[in-house]
């Protein structure tokens, strides 16, 4: 199986959205392995001049291998915004999976920070910064969510081809 | 950005033979790099026949020198590009090896007559429509839980309800928008074993995946702003759904939303249910599906038949139950002829018993 990601870019749609970048990681199941590619990454600092979206056009491109269809791979997101004093504040965590059927697909994921108390909201507010997770497994287990406290933020946009091998020889349909 | 790279220069001292050299006259006349990529570059060209390249010296009484660059090396011959060929070819299957090595041969398959449904999916957003501005009502979060029809099963361990995180809203368009971006997955088996034969041969009902979405306030007492369901789709591949959802005054059973659990009669009917709608919710789903049955269709290039023999479970399970039924009738045949027998023996035994009396 082999992924190739063409871009990824971010729309946020209030008035600091200048000089983004993202980390992406890819994770798996234990059944999988990736045979070339790289599974994490991070972009360069997007300062968009006159459009309300940063542009990356980052490319990802893993070739994977697997024994089984348990842990199909999960993309997840880490969006930041670098301010005039050099200093990295969280925009959002993003997560979605990778398509399962192939062909070339558009994904637009959206993505959210935690929010904190009032107190750290305010303080935000004037100073910047803000809380982050302290456990990013977080984004792509999902089991303990439902403790968080989060604000939706922007979408990150890509575009994937996946091309796949050798399934339809194990009855598998996708 | 470039990659690093071996150079060599071609070099000239092109100072007078009754002169010591001086760093001044010496000139660059070609350059040969050899990049990482394994990539040889020569710098100028080689001439081939076109104007030799001029170079000056900078020196008092300037002189000017032409040269050319050939290509002198000799040609490959075919005995030699044989064996580079058998070379790059060794060097490929050995590669070819190595990958298949490290991927195997095995992988794992469902029992037969069984379908395997694997789902992977996300909630990504809910646009919250008609809601009041009311701040006191703006964290949200989604409740949601699959349900299995009739044949479905799961394993013991599968996570089948989840809670997402609550999420403050924001405005974007014309609505309010909760991101969630929550991932979940199941793995769902569909055996067909019934005895009864009515329900051999029925189509089976897809899992619905029943959504709640719920408002949290500042005192931490949450309502329901939302209820909906959505269908696992039946055919696999990647599917964008937009659900919409509506609020009761009151539900107290959530399958309610589609067809009831409890609902027996003939009509549906949900007149006199008070709702409201609220919002549209997204969700991703990744369907894929596996069965044996597959295979053999693929092995013997078979074009699409019916749903029952699209989802792999009948085909085996057919040629069973008709043998079983051809053995059956045999049986009952042969029962009745050694009724018939026994009935014809017993009658000229008696008329024979009666004709010796």
């Amino acid at each position: 199986m082999q992924d190739h990601f063409i871009y990824l870019n971010y729309g946020v749609n209030h008035g600091r959205n200048h000089s983004l970048f993202c980390k992406w990681g890819i994770h798996t199941g234990g059944a999988w392995k990736a045979l070339s590619g790289l599974r994490e990454g991070q972009t360069q600092v997007d300062n968009p001049q006159n459009y309300d979206e940063a542009y990356w056009a980052h490319p990802i491109d893993v070739h994977f291998t697997t024994k089984g269809l348990q842990g199909w791979p999960k993309i997840h997101f880490q969006v930041w915004h670098q301010d005039s004093f050099g200093r990295n504040e969280l925009y959002g965590y993003g997560f979605c999976h990778v398509p399962t059927s192939p062909g070339t697909h558009k994904i637009s994921c959206p993505t959210w920070r935690p929010a904190g108390t009032f107190r750290e909201q305010v303080s935000q507010y004037f100073v910047g910064g803000g809380p982050q997770l302290k456990n990013p497994d977080l984004i792509y287990s999902g089991a303990d969510r439902y403790r968080l406290n989060t604000v939706a933020m922007g979408n990150v946009h890509m575009n994937i081809g996946v091309v796949l091998r050798n399934f339809d020889k194990y009855g598998i349909e996708c | 950005m470039e990659a690093p790279s071996q150079v060599m220069y071609i070099m000239a001292d092109l100072s007078p033979r009754e002169r010591p050299a001086t760093p001044d006259e010496e000139v660059i006349l070609g350059i040969v790099a050899l990049d990482c990529n394994g990539v040889l570059c020569m710098r100028p060209d080689f001439n081939r026949g076109r104007k030799p390249y001029v170079v000056e010296t900078s020196s008092f009484g300037k002189e000017v020198f032409e040269y050319m660059i050939e290509h002198a090396s000799k040609v490959m011959n075919r005995q030699e590009q044989d064996k580079e060929m058998k070379m790059y070819r060794e060097v490929y299957n050995r590669h070819k090896d190595f990958l298949q090595a490290c991927v195997g041969d095995e992988f794992e398959m469902p029992a037969p007559d069984v379908l395997r449904l694997l789902v992977y999916g996300e909630i990504g957003k809910f646009y919250v429509k008609s809601l009041p501005k009311n701040f006191e009502f703006d964290d949200l979060y989604c409740h949601f839980f699959v349900d299995l029809p009739k044949f479905w099963t799961a394993e013991k361990h599968q996570q089948l309800s989840w809670v997402t995180q609550t999420c403050s809203t924001k405005v974007e368009g014309r609505d309010d928008v909760a991101k969630f971006s929550f991932p979940f997955s199941f793995e769902l088996f569909y055996k067909n074993d019934s005895v009864n034969e009515d329900e051999q041969d029925e189509v089976p009902h897809f899992p619905l995946i029943m959504l709640e979405v719920l408002s949290l306030d500042s005192f931490k007492r949450f309502r329901t702003e939302g209820y909906t369901y959505v269908t696992i789709p039946n055919a696999p591949g990647s599917k964008k759904i937009t659900s919409h959802c509506w609020r009761p005054i009151e539900l107290e059973d959530q399958t309610y939303t589609a067809i009831p659990s409890t609902f027996q009669g003939s009509h549906l009917s949900k007149y006199g249910f008070r709702t409201e709608t609220t919002g549209e919710v997204t969700v991703n789903l990744n369907v894929m599906m596996q069965a044996r049955a597959f295979m053999e269709k693929k092995s013997q290039k078979r074009s699409l038949g019916s749903l029952l023999d699209n989802l792999g479970v009948n085909a085996v399970q057919a040629n069973i139950a008709s043998v079983l039924e051809a053995f059956k009738k045999a049986r009952q045949r042969m029962m009745q002829a050694r009724e018939n027998a026994e009935k014809e023996l017993t009658k000229t035994t008696g008329r024979s018993v009666e004709s010796a009396a």
